[in-house]
């Protein structure tokens, strides 16, 4: 709580944490009550909905409330056409009550809900607070703990004891379609520890096994016990290999006290390896720490260390530390803004076909259109045709590696582009390095995802194939995309509006309601779309799904494996949709013909790109952001910009900011 | 219990005389115990056709409307369930309940015990972690299972509570050291002591990390703290068992912890189950845990069990049985019988090993009885009825009665199908065995929401004592 009230004050708004209660009972309690109170009091709840007892915090569940009270009224849905109405300046009043209240729980520091600190959460930050006006300075995080992730894991264990193989997998990762490397997602307990106390074992037998190649580590398993500085010189090994530096005087003693503890109960060759296991299973070698350190700045912010930047980096970029960076850190190279941009562009700057310099980079496309996803949704082949999700995800990815080679107008060219590979991927070709080459050799009739003939017939120099205007456009319009974000027997435009709602429009839905039974109704000779409307017309139905719907439907032009169609149930299919209810005023009431045109909308929209920024920023910062990273966000939007869309120069903008660089420490409140 | 009756006898002894205290301690030797109850869940992948374990001479009908409540025996069992055969007294067939609201497309994972959509991962807390909080224990859950994948673990049938998976260990050998070392003599006995050290070393590095945080990153790191504590006290309540442990632990071939994935060779999947049933009787016979969920080829990692046709016995060509392709009908051939009728084979080779662990049980006496009398086998497949399920139909199979706190035994039960009168679900027999322990409770997990004219909640009326 303190630290919540210190960085408020630290920030330039000179909001207060506590509620405006005066405010609520001057501008919104009238309003409620003359407007509202009618229908949604403790008695009538309309819609199941009482605003009664609504009390004027953003916690515990009055958040939603309150998030919905603002959505109704700023899109004049309540109150009801034929009751009374507000007049403008009343609404608009208790709007900027709400918005005032809700950007409180979106300064740095906040006491917000838990489930904000999730990536599925991150668009509730106010968007035009974060692109509007700058801030004095960058508010950072607090100092964290961000647990390895498998990949890191599963990088650098093995390594440790001459590649180990079966270690355990302790560490788990969630599922699903949001970003999976948060840092306030993953905790190690008892479920978790135990296979990684197995497997620390495990290495810890390596590393002292014969074909060991650390000495020190060696004798402190041979016939006869370790001397003292057998003891010491094995602890200082272990530390540096293990945990990557030198031991502190104390921790020296501390674990040469509990080696000879270990001896003594279980003889020196059982203290060695549980001396071992315990310098494996430190905190520190399986959490990243970003702790900071040195003095605190003007606003009580202080710096990584440069080897806590080196890993931060490091683990951005790739699943295992980059020598690089962590030679930079121990030559004082990664102590300034500019250090950390030049080492990072020149890590980025890769010309390779395959762009896998940089793994977390590609990663960060997987994610955030989650169309690896394909491979997990299962479907029978449909007639005369196969349905392979490997081949179709594999084909995507030629076009993003190409579209990150690039460089250029990166998010708009993944979300028009009609140039897409069949079975055409970038591979090692023996003695001739990585080359684009046929992905399957049993393809045929593969291409029919594509709506290619059956006598088509693959040809190397025609890839990337270049599809007719209107038929697709963009990832998006992609088989994979679509076969991921599609059910097992039928398109889904709920989950593909869904989608373009939140990570290009950067709005949000509300979960399903656990007691609504999701189902479009069954019924020949009529259009899946036409059966969607017959689920979710409803009012009540309606009130989200009007944001979801009229986006995904354009997807109907093409069938649940992404192929093209023109008819389906036997009837004509209609694609048209619309973008409303974003509260961007240029794309507010636009109508499209279908996918390409929504893409062509949506690409050459500025706003859609600081959503996509906003992203990224999850994603490389593992947390979401926070009002305290407006600058940061702007700045990074800006680099994009300038550099004509480069993707790579967003990155550098990102890690080169004070949210990555920075943490902002708790402090004392003044009283 | 036993620190608690260490404290009592020490009050006792500074309060009153020598004679109050014999009498406390008569007291407490006399007070009746609860009687003991276990459950083995044993969840198969891809699927039990109903169809395939229905019994000689009971009719079959497609959509029945009314109970049908009769006794097993005289009925012989068909292939895959003839490895039960001898217990067929003790057998409970239920067939009828449905679990529509898990509606999964090869595998149900987390849904199957839990009833919920599948796709919900896992969203609550599974039936088998519900009887786990119940029945206690110390190690209140135990997660084994074979899996053809080079995996050691995986998380994927049960939950404590939402996102909170609890893990099934896939590696028999690696599940033997995991449970039975404070039973194991000379260096292994010594690694367990210096286990103890370790974590209460480990503990105490964590506390000093700790000290360097606030918030929500020490609440973090708390977890790990937990971690330490917890299974440093588990090692002081092993380390006083360690006789009963010894006696029980099971003697596990470390070849079966070799899991290599093969298509050409044997996969040894049958020998790993019988390790691990092995493992499952000991922990239980040793008084570690009262409930083991065993997955054979369980959840969304693999569909079912694959193996080659010389570990079913099947003569003809030796060749690859992939779960996936048996599970596709009756057009293809796998040495030379069609895809379903392996499947019943390798059901039945994963009975024959259940049938070992109840012969296990039965050799222990307890009570007036054996083990197996206060124990219960729920026997169910994760994928319900079939490879490509609907769920409409989810055949269980349970043996046992839990000491007679369920109306269980030679007795085949058939509901009425799917939306009429009387039908139930499979949550209604989860909160019968809720019930039995003790915990009265209305709906467990989500409710068929197509079944909303009916009613869902409460356990199933025919099996309540």
């Amino acid at each position: 709580m303190k630290r919540a009230i210190f960085s408020i004050l630290l920030n330039g708004l000179a909001l207060q944490a506590a509620p405006d209660e005066a405010g609520f009972r001057k501008t919104v309690v009238p309003f409620l009550e003359s407007y509202c109170l009618n229908c949604h009091d403790n008695e009538t709840q309309e819609g199941k909905l009482s605003l009664e007892d609504i009390r004027p915090t953003m916690t515990e569940g009055a958040l939603e409330t309150w998030r919905l009270v603002q959505e109704q009224l700023q899109f004049a849905d309540m109150p009801p056409a034929k009751k009374q109405q507000p007049n403008p300046a009343e609404r608009a009043a208790v709007l900027a009550w709400i918005r005032g209240e809700l950007l409180k729980t979106q300064e740095p520091g906040a006491l917000a809900e838990e489930k904000l600190t999730q990536p599925q959460f991150g668009n509730y930050v106010d968007h035009a607070a974060l692109f509007g006006q700058r801030r004095s300075h960058v508010t950072p995080a607090p100092p964290r703990l961000w647990r390895l992730r498998p990949a890191i894991y599963n990088a650098t264990m093995p390594r440790l004891g001459e590649r180990i193989t079966g270690l355990a997998n302790g560490l788990n990762q969630n599922d699903g379609s949001n970003f999976k490397d948060f840092s306030a997602g993953y905790f190690l307990d008892e479920a978790a520890t135990a296979p990684l106390l197995g497997n620390a074992k495990k290495i810890a037998e390596a590393l002292t096994a014969p074909t060991s190649k650390d000495r020190p580590l060696k004798v402190l398993v041979t016939e006869t016990p370790p001397t003292q500085q057998q003891v010491t010189d094995g602890i200082q090994t272990a530390f540096r290999k293990i945990v990557g530096r030198a031991p502190t005087a104390e921790e020296q003693e501390r674990f040469g006290a509990f080696h000879k503890a270990s001896s003594n109960t279980g003889g020196h060759v059982a203290g060695a390896k549980a001396l071992l296991t315990a310098i494996l299973l430190q905190p520190e070698v399986l959490y990243r720490m970003e702790l900071g350190t040195g003095e605190p700045d003007e606003h009580g912010r202080v710096r990584l260390s440069s080897r806590e930047t080196a890993y931060a980096l490091s683990y951005a970029l790739d699943d295992r530390p980059v020598d690089r960076l962590l030679v930079a850190a121990d030559e004082g190279k990664l102590n300034t803004a500019a250090e950390v941009a030049a080492e990072v562009r020149a890590r980025l700057a890769d010309e390779s076909l395959a762009q896998d310099r940089n793994p977390r980079v590609l990663q960060f496309f997987r994610e955030y259109f989650h169309y690896p996803f394909a491979r997990e949704v299962f479907k029978d082949a449909p007639e005369g045709g196969v349905h392979r999700p490997d081949l179709l995800v594999a084909d995507l990815e030629t076009t993003v590696r190409d579209a990150l080679r690039t460089d250029r107008e990166v998010l708009a060219t993944l979300l028009t582009t009609r140039r897409f590979y069949v079975n055409a991927n970038y591979k090692s070709v023996k003695n001739k390095g990585v080359q684009l080459v046929q992905g399957h050799n049993k393809w045929w009739p593969y291409q029919t995802a594509f709506n290619l003939p059956p006598d088509w017939r693959w040809n190397l120099t025609e890839q990337p194939l270049e599809f007719p205007k209107g038929e697709r456009a963009g990832v998006l319009t992609h088989p994979a995309w679509l076969a991921a974000w599609s059910g097992n027997f039928e398109n889904h435009p709920v989950q593909r509006g869904k989608w373009i709602r939140t990570h290009l429009l950067g709005g949000t839905v509300p979960d399903v309601p656990i007691g609504v039974d999701a189902r479009v109704p069954e019924a020949e000779h009529v259009t899946f779309r036409n059966r969607l409307k017959q689920a979710t017309n409803a009012a009540e139905c309606w009130r989200c799904h009007r944001k979801m719907d009229p986006l995904g439907v354009t997807f109907e032009r093409f069938d649940h494996y992404g192929r093209f169609q023109r008819r389906d149930a036997g009837q004509p299919v209609d694609t048209t949709g619309w973008i409303d209810r974003t509260g961007i005023r240029e794309l507010d009431g636009t109508r499209v013909q279908g996918p390409a045109e929504l893409m062509a909308v949506l690409a050459e929209s500025p706003y859609v790109e600081q959503v996509f920024v906003r992203h990224a920023f999850r994603y490389f910062m593992g947390r979401n952001e926070t009002l305290g990273d407006a600058n940061t966000l702007q700045d990074a939007h800006k680099a994009y910009q300038s550099s004509g869309g480069s993707f790579r120069a967003l990155v550098e903008s990102l890690l080169a900011s004070d949210s990555f660089l920075m943490r902002q420490l708790p402090q004392q409140s003044k009283d | 219990m036993n620190l608690k009756r260490r404290d009592f006898l020490k009050a006792g002894s500074l309060g009153a005389g020598g004679l109050m205290l014999t009498q406390f301690v008569n007291q407490l030797e006399a007070a009746p115990k609860a009687k003991p109850a276990r459950v083995l869940f044993f969840v198969q992948g891809n699927g039990v056709y109903p169809r395939d374990v229905q019994p000689a001479g009971i009719e079959f009908p497609k959509t029945p409307t009314k109970l049908e409540d009769r006794p097993l025996d005289g009925h012989a069992m068909s292939l895959s369930l003839e490895p039960l055969a001898p217990w067929v007294k003790k057998m409970t067939m239920i067939h009828g309940l449905s679990g529509r609201v898990a509606r999964g497309s090869h595998n149900m994972g987390f849904a199957a015990l839990g009833c919920w959509p599948m796709k919900k991962k896992a969203y609550g807390e599974t039936i088998d972690a519900a009887m786990a909080r119940k029945l206690g224990g110390i190690y209140p859950h135990i997660g084994l299972g074979v899996s053809n994948k080079a995996m050691s673990m995986t998380y994927n049938l049960t939950s404590m509570t939402r996102g909170k998976a609890l893990p099934t260990l896939l590696n028999p050998v690696q599940a033997y050291e995991r449970f039975f070392a404070a039973g194991a003599a000379g260096a292994a006995r010594k690694n367990f002591d210096v286990d103890t050290n370790l974590l209460d070393f480990l503990a105490d590095d964590v506390k000093r990390l700790q000290k360097q945080l606030d918030g929500s990153e020490r609440e973090k790191l708390g977890r790990y703290l937990e971690a330490f504590e917890s299974m440093s006290n588990r090692q002081g309540k092993l380390a006083a068992m360690s006789k009963q442990i010894a006696a029980a632990a099971p003697k596990i071939d470390p070849k079966t912890g070799q899991i290599t994935e093969t298509k050409t060779g044997r996969t040894g999947v049958f020998e790993r189950l019988e390790a691990q049933f092995e493992n499952a009787a000991s922990a239980m016979v040793a008084g570690l845990t009262n409930v083991v969920t065993m997955s054979a080829g369980a959840g969304p990692d693999r569909i079912g069990i694959s193996c080659m046709a010389s570990e079913l016995g099947l003569k003809g060509d030796d060749g690859y049985i992939g779960a996936h392709a048996i599970g596709h009908g009756n057009y293809q051939q796998f040495a030379g019988i069609p895809g379903p009728d392996c499947h019943a084979h390798i059901r039945r080779r994963c009975l024959e090993q259940l049938a070992k662990f109840i012969r296990r049980l039965e050799a222990v006496p307890e009570g007036d009885g054996t083990m197996m009398d206060n124990t219960l086998i729920v026997y169910l497949s994760d994928s319900a009825e079939g490879h490509h399920p609907v769920c409409h139909e989810w055949p269980f199979i349970l043996i046992g009665d839990l000491g007679g706190r369920l109306k269980l035994g030679n007795r085949y039960l058939r509901y009425p199908w799917y939306g009429n009168q009387g039908h139930r679900t499979i949550a209604n027999l989860y909160l019968s065995l809720l019930q039995a322990v003790g915990e009265q409770r209305d709906t467990f997990g989500v409710a068929d929401f197509g079944l909303a004219d009916l009613d869902q909640s409460g356990p199933l009326a025919e099996l309540v004592v």
